[in-house]
């Protein structure tokens, strides 16, 4: 190799002693932790995950009941979007990324002032048919499942219409022509078309769900708990961080699993240009099938949206009048209440900012330095793949005992970390994208690395970078677990306010703040949206 | 500009050969066609020159110069890539102009226009280059290589992909292209078909080794080994006579074919372009 690649080794370095440091090293204290452990501590573990909170049955009947649940919405909805014409098609694609952007905690909110005791079905049920006690949706189980499969659908949806839209068509007509009908020729060969993508999605709605904190942590209650929630729990409020150790690692080894499972299929569904793919049909309002395909998309958007209209309607509607009021956010924005330890929501909503851009770019930063590299490294894969069995709490946990807690820049850099992945298969899509012969061209016209980088590389990978920032940004915007780990009371952020609000059952504070967080989402997914023709999102 | 390749070896990780020890002069001036079946390294080849990869040793050599260490960017040779590389978010002239603007020349746009016009082209300035068709495409890329003038220009398989009237266009317009620079050209093509018209020096290549190199007619005459022999099989090399007809100067020849007996009444199909003239003897 000539003398001029002899700089990358720079990025190249910087980039493994960063996740040396900041991914491998705090996962390596947690397992020496976890194998230092005194007996009582191992007592305990087994006892969780065996017989007190039944944890290894029950995080895993969750997140099986999540995936199926998902999987069986997202299938119908894949097949509307991929094989039917209908108005505003791209205007509903794009309303079915917002889940990816959408904070958990809100998802919470809404979903209490839906489905909660004093919600809107319930107060329908005993206003219209005279229920004396409220039905709980929510507390338990139940709730834990409907809130994971609106969160996971629409990601089901995502990967098996891409598969449908670019499936080829010649396979089914060969089927037709050697005598197999419709439900034959979906049986053997679409199926199999779709499978790698069903399967590739539902392990990764698994894994989601199976780390799932803010949805468990507020429905689960203190009979419900996964790994995950428990694992918070024994570090905050029994300080048992012996068995809190084991069950981190415990729950690695078993997302490890699952994610070799994920990644096993997605390589497997890989998109090819579609030469031969079908062209989507109108929907024929006057057959019965044609009805059931309107209906299963109106559901599905009315599942997608009204988890953030019920909140904001919740948050300008005077509780006791129903008129128009701005209470809510008088609260968040003018109250001098401090219930934060001395901080106030205007702060918090600073401190989010500041660590939503500051993750983000650093992130990004990353992400180029991975992509830019070119040279395929071992190294970045492994932390791409191996970011996906380790959970925001896991992670923090390897903090707490690394470096200790209540520094901000913790925050910033485990967010980033966890946006890494994210970003960096933007960017990876964006640069693969772009022919290696483009790049020969402009070196052998004179331009050197750097002219590259400007001229040809930056331009076609500008929108991609811009989305992952926007979406790094709306990710650490709505992560709550990590914050609550780390933050030791000093810099809560905006998913913390809201938490804590939630739990002094202040509904109107939770939801003003709610309604801020939801303007700051909108604005990352508008640019991810305005984009998301251009760049490969997943 | 004059070649010399000494001792070049390149081997690749996952590729059954490897290229050994070659030795090879390519002349001034001249048109060099690069022949091969599909994976023996012509285009491997052509990528050393450019300096797109680097020899794992060896020396590569223009005029006096050793440029095996130099990057792509400070050699100075036009390469027209095999899929044409378009830069695809830049316009037909940004495409033609990005060379001279990397160089930081003074006269980028007349030079621009003097390559578009070259290639017939000038007025699609500012298309963007997805809209062109596949031999409007080609012509960007061949003036995008011309425009700063390099020394030596480099075509990988530049007829692959066009369609039969196309590809006689083309070859039109390199041959006019070459009559007016007059500059090196090392054409890699497949078989000798596209290139034959053109080419003064042929370099057989096979599994990274060089068969044999020489002029067209030295290797249909004495092959030196059986797979040059073999490749040339395929062709019938006529010896044909210059005539004027109607004051229109035409070849004539004589084609004989071993055939199979068959009823009904024989013809031949010739390709209009492939005949060329070689300095008497």
């Amino acid at each position: 190799m000539g003398k001029n690649y002899d700089f990358w080794i720079i990025p190249k370095v910087f980039l493994i002693l960063f996740f040396l440091t900041f991914f491998v090293y705090p996962l390596a204290l947690l397992m020496v932790y976890s194998l230092q452990v005194q007996p009582d501590a191992l007592v305990q573990f087994f006892n969780l995950i065996f017989s007190s909170k039944y944890l290894l049955v029950n995080s895993f009947f969750q997140a099986s009941v999540s995936t199926l649940g998902a999987v069986l919405v997202g299938i119908p909805v894949a097949f509307v979007i991929a094989r039917r014409n209908f108005p505003f098609k791209q205007a509903v694609k794009s309303l079915f990324l917002i889940p990816f952007v959408f904070p958990s905690i809100l998802v919470v909110i809404s979903f209490i002032l839906v489905f909660g005791n004093n919600g809107w079905i319930n107060q329908f049920l005993q206003n219209s048919f005279g229920f004396q006690v409220p039905v709980n949706f929510l507390y338990g189980f139940q709730g834990i499942i409907l809130a994971h499969i609106f969160y996971n659908f629409p990601l089901v949806a995502k990967f098996v219409s891409t598969a449908w839209e670019s499936s080829d068509k010649t396979m089914k007509e060969a089927a037709q022509t050697l005598g197999a009908n419709r439900i034959q020729t979906f049986f053997s060969i679409t199926v199999f078309q779709l499978l790698p993508s069903i399967l590739a999605s539902a392990s990764l709605v698994f894994i989601y769900s199976f780390m799932s904190f803010a949805i468990v942590l507020s429905f689960g209650g203190i009979q419900f708990s996964t790994f995950e929630v428990e694992i918070f729990r024994q570090i905050v409020q029994n300080l048992n961080l012996g068995t809190a150790s084991l069950l981190a690692v415990f729950q690695f080894f078993v997302l490890v699993l699952v994610s070799g499972v994920y990644f096993y299929f997605s390589k497997k569904f890989i998109i090819f240009e579609k030469p031969n793919s079908e062209k989507p049909k109108n929907i024929n309002l006057l057959s019965a099938q044609g009805i059931v395909e309107v209906s299963i998309l109106l559901l599905a958007i009315l599942l997608v949206v009204f988890p953030f209209l019920s909140l904001i309607l919740f948050a300008v509607t005077d509780p006791n009048t129903g008129a128009f009021t701005l209470k809510a956010f008088e609260k968040i924005f003018f109250a001098q209440q401090s219930s934060l330890a001395g901080t106030t929501p205007v702060l918090a909503i600073g401190y989010t900012l500041f660590f939503a851009l500051a993750a983000s770019v650093l992130a990004v930063f990353l992400g180029l330095l991975a992509v830019l590299n070119q040279t395929k490294t071992r190294f970045t894969s492994l932390i791409v793949s191996g970011s996906l069995a380790v959970s925001t709490i896991t992670l923090g946990f390897g903090y707490l005992l690394g470096f200790g807690s209540g520094f901000f820049w913790l925050i910033i850099l485990g967010h980033a970390v966890f946006v890494f992945p994210f970003s960096f298969r933007l960017l990876q899509n964006a640069i693969s994208k772009i022919d290696p012969d483009e790049l020969a061209a402009a070196r052998v016209l004179g331009a050197n690395r750097w002219r590259v980088l400007k001229f040809i590389q930056w331009p076609l990978m500008k929108k991609s970078v811009l989305v992952s920032l926007a979406f790094g940004f709306a990710v650490s915007l709505g992560e709550l677990g990590f914050v609550l780990l780390m933050y030791d009371g000093i810099y809560p952020t905006m998913s913390v306010y809201v938490y804590r609000m939630l739990s002094h059952f202040d509904l109107g504070a939770a939801a003003g703040m709610g309604v801020v967080l939801i303007a700051l989402s909108f604005f990352c997914f508008y640019f991810i949206e305005k984009h998301s023709s251009k760049v490969q999102v997943f | 500009m004059r070649v010399k390749i000494e001792n070049l070896s390149k081997s690749y990780f996952g590729l059954s050969w490897k290229m050994e020890n070659v030795f090879l002069e390519i002349p001034e001036g001249k048109v060099t066609a690069v022949v091969g079946p599909s994976g023996c390294g012509k285009t491997t080849l052509l990528r050393l020159l450019a300096g797109l990869e680097f020899p794992d040793q060896g020396n590569i050599f223009f005029d006096e110069k050793n440029v095996t260490s130099l990057s792509a960017e400070k050699r100075e040779v036009g390469l027209v890539f095999q899929n044409e590389a378009l830069f695809s978010h830049l316009t037909v002239f940004e495409n033609v102009a990005f060379g001279l603007k990397m160089k930081q020349d003074k006269n980028i746009v007349a030079k621009t226009k003097s390559a578009l016009v070259l290639v017939h082209l000038l007025g699609l300035d500012n298309r963007s280059v997805i809209q062109l068709s596949g031999g409007e495409k080609k012509r960007v890329a061949l003036a995008r290589a011309l425009a700063v003038q390099p020394k030596l220009l480099l075509l990988d398989e530049p007829l692959n992909g066009l369609d039969a009237g196309l590809k006689e266009k083309i070859k039109e317009l390199l041959k006019e292209l070459w009559k007016k620079t007059k500059l090196g050209l090392i054409w890699v093509a497949h078989d000798l078909d596209d290139v034959f018209y053109l080419a003064d020096w042929v370099i057989v290549m096979n599994d990274g080794k060089i068969e044999q190199a020489g002029s067209p007619i030295d290797l249909f005459l004495k092959p030196k080994n059986e797979f040059v022999k073999n490749f040339f099989a395929q062709y019938q090399l006529i010896q044909a006579k210059s005539l004027l007809e109607n004051g229109k100067s035409v070849i004539q020849g004589t084609i004989r074919l071993n055939t199979v007996s068959e009823k009904g009444t024989p013809y031949i199909n010739v390709k209009k372009t492939n005949y060329k003239f070689l300095p008497d003897a």
